[in-house]
């Protein structure tokens, strides 16, 4: 009796042992506290389980995700940003090679190959996709059917709209530095909508700031300002506490939102009625210019260095399955990249799909596309531009000094 | 009660109407950021969102839905935490600052100055000096995101200011007592215990409310010293409300600022007699 | 004449009364050193390389100091820096004497004596984002009320230095109520003979208040003024969630560029030698500070 139960006892710790080591948590962290319940849904079927701990603030995760992933103790995955801003970590060998797990999809037909664009370096891919968000414009349907106006196929059409509302005391465009970095917003959009080529070359140091093009852009830019087509600079959207954006957005004062689909969750978070919001692809300047639009990807990153590597990588592939990618767009109703799963709306699922099938060429956000010293201390400087318009010059002289010092340091 | 007051009585009622018309508007116009705001937090998402913060609600009944959501929003979590952080933090930095002073004034040791400013130095240099080494610190000790790291940091930030003052207040002990005390046989350690610390107990209480207020507003440290909602301080699960992955919506984030400036607010209306007098003897005015 | 015995127990009575007073001091002292005084130090060196974060720190010597004064954003920063310093000082600490002085005199003080001090009780991240509410540009209260006597809507958060001041008006909506505090502390401790005497001398009203209460209130004056200048380099939560130190980097103040540096460009070696520059500064107020502290003990 004495051995049947010590070796019972035994046994039952050996198993006991067994399953603990079985039952590793895989750690993700991310700055989105919004999204943790749809990150639940998602890793809901994941094989094994996974931990999300949102923080608060963007910067201190920042920090606190690059001091840790040296250690053994990072997490085994973390959401983060693509392009340059994710290259420093690659560079430093702390980011986890996944190019087979997307090879697994790319070959199967699920993934378009060019969706990792942003995240390959050296012919590797170092991250999986967490979102992507088309950057469209958002237009409120019940103003647009006050004033009979239907979304804009050419820019023509789009500067009569603008005029067509500004006559009714509509404020057609919103606009805004609340939070420092949307001030990029209309300097890329405007850019690529007149030579996406220059916007590609300047990205990459390849022209300068103080280019004709970019002049032409900024004058174009300031004429639109001084019309009165944009809101106050100092209107708040959301990132810093109030939305004031999205409240003269609702009240039907402010007609269009230039922003990326994700936005979607804070209008109708906020209080609006999906119904009434409608979406289009802001028009190139000359209709013979290829379809193009920016588009924003997040990606999630294994990390090289943590303990949890392996379950992180079992994890990597399951997020990219149709299960867990399903459950995601239905929580989030972001636009699907597996080409299995279906968006959630309506409005997403129409602009995915003319987005598919008008073969639009993805432009990566001036955030990611560009070196993080200059993204960040640019839209400083055009934030400048937006509060005082008639700087245009010294704004664009004062990049193009900014990004000079960037590029001497910067290995091409 | 004081000199200032006898020449105004003198200027007769009219006078001291108008003075006191004059403060009670200032005291209307103080409050007014806040009676605006929490005024809002009546509202309903929508209705926020539709009309000007300056029109008051529609109903009261709004209120208990924002107050719900901000708080299932991860904000309980944080609120006791703080909870522990703010009793832990000041109550034992109050007590080993009260030691401290006592060995530097009471006991006159050797080279007292030095050791005063020593601890005091700890509240001259800017916060944001101690952040990233702390940080790094913190991550490789193992102190990252616990809540032993936490109490052990805000009790360490609260001892200068705690023992400036307490060093304040022993000095202005007369030392007949003490010297009654040693006649009569008792060592430090009783003198402290049983007579020094309960003469203390209105800068004691005061410290207790200065630095528990203080625990309990630290954003900065909670940001960067945890991660995880069972560890992170109120503050920063007030803050994690905002921006665009946050709550979004205005009522939620405004009655969430309420719940989290309520404790503070409601300790310092239930301790403010003891406010000036532990003032009063911590500064060491006559 | 001692017995072996004896002379054992008074040596250890004698180390022991030595090495009593430094137990009570020591906990508290370990505590400054390793979380506070340890993290200066290691930041104090930092300074001297330039670190990312995450590769080896490279030693530069001074040159991060070198750059932050060609460098045009610190030179707002220190010029905003400046600003504060004399705005946030002069406002809180006048106003704390002006409303002590007041309240002294009429009825309900205590309760005014709250009221002014409620905002201190609550964190500067709240309120700051209560003046964000009330100075936001569209639908904001100051807004709204300035519009209703006829005056143009302003940018009050968006346009230097306007920004700069807003957050100050803020500030001394928050730090008011400790000077007021320490205020009537002072005045309820004045010896009342010179007073009664100027009295007696015909002096009153505005009069005594101006020439003889106020300069016996000076010693308090001088450490509230100093407190407030200490206190001043230290804001950062309410730049912070009220302009992020924008825009375009307009209303930085050091503490705000310092953070900045260290945690959204990740250049540590900068970010510690602005950090050093504050320290300095602060020292040089704290001693000022703590002498005069320490001279007015001597007089009691």
């Amino acid at each position: 009796m004495h051995i049947v139960k010590r070796l019972a006892l035994a046994a039952g710790l050996v198993a006991g042992m067994a399953t603990a080591a079985f039952a590793q948590n895989v750690d993700f962290y991310h700055d989105k506290a919004n999204w943790q319940p749809a990150f639940d849904a998602a890793f809901a079927k994941s094989p094994v389980p996974v931990k999300g701990t949102p923080y608060a603030d963007t910067s201190s995760y920042q920090a606190a995700v690059r001091a840790s992933l040296k250690t053994p103790s990072a997490p085994g995955l973390f959401t983060w940003w693509s392009g340059y801003r994710m290259k420093d970590l690659v560079d430093a060998g702390l980011v986890a090679d996944v190019t087979d797990v997307w090879k697994k999809y790319t070959d199967a037909g699920l993934y378009a190959p060019s969706l990792a664009d942003g995240y390959t370096f050296n012919g590797k891919i170092y991250a999986i996709p967490d979102n992507i968000a088309y950057w469209v414009v958002f237009y409120n349907k019940k103003v647009f059917a006050a004033n009979k106006l239907t979304p804009p196929k050419t820019w023509d059409d789009l500067e009569k709209i603008n005029a067509t509302l500004k006559a009714a005391n509509v404020t057609p465009f919103g606009a805004t530095i609340d939070g420092r970095w949307p001030a990029f917003i209309w300097f890329e959009e405007f850019l690529i909508r007149q030579d996406p080529d220059l916007y590609n070359k300047l990205m990459n140091g390849d022209a300068k700031y103080t280019d004709p093009g970019v002049k032409t852009m900024f004058a174009k830019w300031k004429e639109w300002i001084d019309k009165g087509y944009f809101t106050d600079p100092s209107t708040s959207f959301g990132t810093s506490g109030g939305n004031t954006m999205a409240g003269q957005f609702a009240q039907g004062k402010l007609g269009m939102i230039l922003v990326g689909t994700w936005y979607i969750s804070t209008l109708t978070g906020a209080g609006m009625s999906a119904d009434d919001i409608g979406a289009f692809i802001m028009p190139n300047e000359k209709a013979d210019m290829k379809p193009a639009l920016i588009v924003e990807s997040g990606p999630i990153l294994v990390s090289q260095n943590s303990k949890e590597k392996a379950d992180a990588m079992k994890v990597a592939d399951y997020w990219m399955s149709k299960d867990a990618q399903q459950a995601w767009i239905d929580a989030q109703d972001f636009p699907p990249i597996n080409k299995d799963v279906k968006a959630k709306s309506a409005l997403i699922s129409d602009i995915a799909k003319t987005v598919a099938d008008g073969n639009y060429a993805a432009i990566n956000r001036f955030w990611e596309a560009t070196p993080t010293d200059i993204a960040e201390a640019a839209v400083d400087e055009i934030g400048n531009f937006m509060v005082h318009p008639d700087t245009a010059d010294q704004v664009e002289q004062n990049l193009q000094t900014l990004a000079d010092k960037v590029w001497a340091t910067q290995k091409k | 009660m004081t000199v200032a007051t006898s020449s105004w009585e003198k200027r007769g009622p009219v006078r001291r109407n108008a003075g006191f018309t004059a403060v009670l508007i200032l005291a209307i116009f103080w409050l007014a950021p806040i009676a605006i705001l929490a005024m809002n937090a009546f509202k309903t998402p929508n209705e926020f969102l539709m009309t000007s913060s300056l029109v008051p609600p529609t109903g009261i009944g709004p209120l208990f839905a924002n107050l719900q959501h901000a708080w299932m929003k991860g904000l309980s979590g944080g609120f006791l935490n703080s909870i522990t952080y703010g009793v832990a933090g000041s109550v034992l930095a109050v007590g080993l600052s009260s030691l401290a002073a006592y060995g530097i004034v009471r006991l006159k040791i050797p080279g007292g100055l030095f050791w005063f400013l020593l601890i005091y130095s700890g509240t001259i240099f800017p916060f944001q000096m101690y952040l990233i080494p702390l940080f790094n610190a913190y991550l490789s000790t193992g102190l990252y995101d616990t809540k032993l790291g936490m109490i052990a940091f805000y009790i360490a930030i609260c001892i200068p200011f705690c023992t400036f003052v307490m060093r304040g207040f022993f000095l202005t002990v007369p030392w007949q007592i003490q010297e009654a005390a040693l006649v009569d046989g008792a060592n430090s350690w009783e003198i402290f215990w049983r007579i020094m610390f309960p003469m203390a107990r209105a800068p004691i209480i005061l410290l207790v409310l200065i630095q528990f207020t203080w625990i309990w507003n630290d954003l900065l440290f909670g940001l960067v010293l945890s991660k995880s909602e069972d560890v992170r301080p109120v503050m920063v699960a007030l803050v994690g409300m905002q921006g665009v992955y946050g709550a979004q919506d205005g009522p939620s984030v405004i009655a969430a600022t309420l719940i989290c400036s309520a404790p503070t607010l409601i300790l310092f209306l239930a301790l403010q007699r003891y406010f000036v007098r532990g003032l009063t003897l911590g500064v060491g005015a006559k | 004449m001692a017995r072996p015995r004896v002379a054992a127990a008074t040596q250890t009575d004698r180390i022991w009364k030595v090495v009593l007073p430094y137990l009570y001091v020591l906990p508290a002292a370990a505590f400054v050193a390793a979380f506070l005084l340890y993290p200066m130090v290691v930041t104090v060196g930092q300074a001297f390389t330039h670190w990312d974060g995450i590769t080896e720190p490279v030693f530069v010597g001074l040159q991060n100091f070198s750059d932050l004064f060609s460098d045009a954003h610190f030179i707002v920063s220190l010029k905003n820096t400046l600003i504060w310093t004399v705005a946030a000082v002069i406002l809180p600490v006048s106003l704390g004497l002006f409303l002590a002085l007041a309240l002294n005199a009429v009825r309900w003080s205590s309760f005014f004596k709250s009221i002014i001090y409620l905002p201190a009780t609550i964190s500067a991240a709240a309120v700051g984002i209560l003046f964000t509410f009330v100075f936001a540009y569209d639908n904001g209260a100051l807004n709204a009320i300035v519009n209703a006597v006829g005056i143009h809507s302003q940018r009050w958060l968006f346009d230097a230095p306007i920004n700069t001041f807003s957050m100050i008006a803020a500030y001394t909506w928050q730090s008011t109520g400790l000077n007021l505090m320490l205020f009537l502390v002072g005045l309820q401790g004045l010896p009342t003979e010179p007073i009664e005497a100027a009295k007696l001398d015909g002096c009153t009203g505005f009069r005594l208040v101006w020439r003889i209460i106020v300069p016996m209130m000076m010693p308090f004056v001088v450490i509230a003024t100093l407190l407030a200048v200490i206190n001043g380099f230290k804001v950062f939560d309410l730049i912070w969630v009220m302009t992020q130190g924008g825009p375009g980097r307009s209303s930085e103040t050091l503490a705000v560029t310092m953070y900045r540096e260290g945690f959204i460009l990740f250049n540590q070696g900068y970010s510690a030698a602005i950090a050093v520059i504050i320290a300095l500064a602060a020292l040089l107020f704290s001693y000022f500070y703590l002498r005069s502290v320490l001279d007015q003990e001597k007089q009691i």
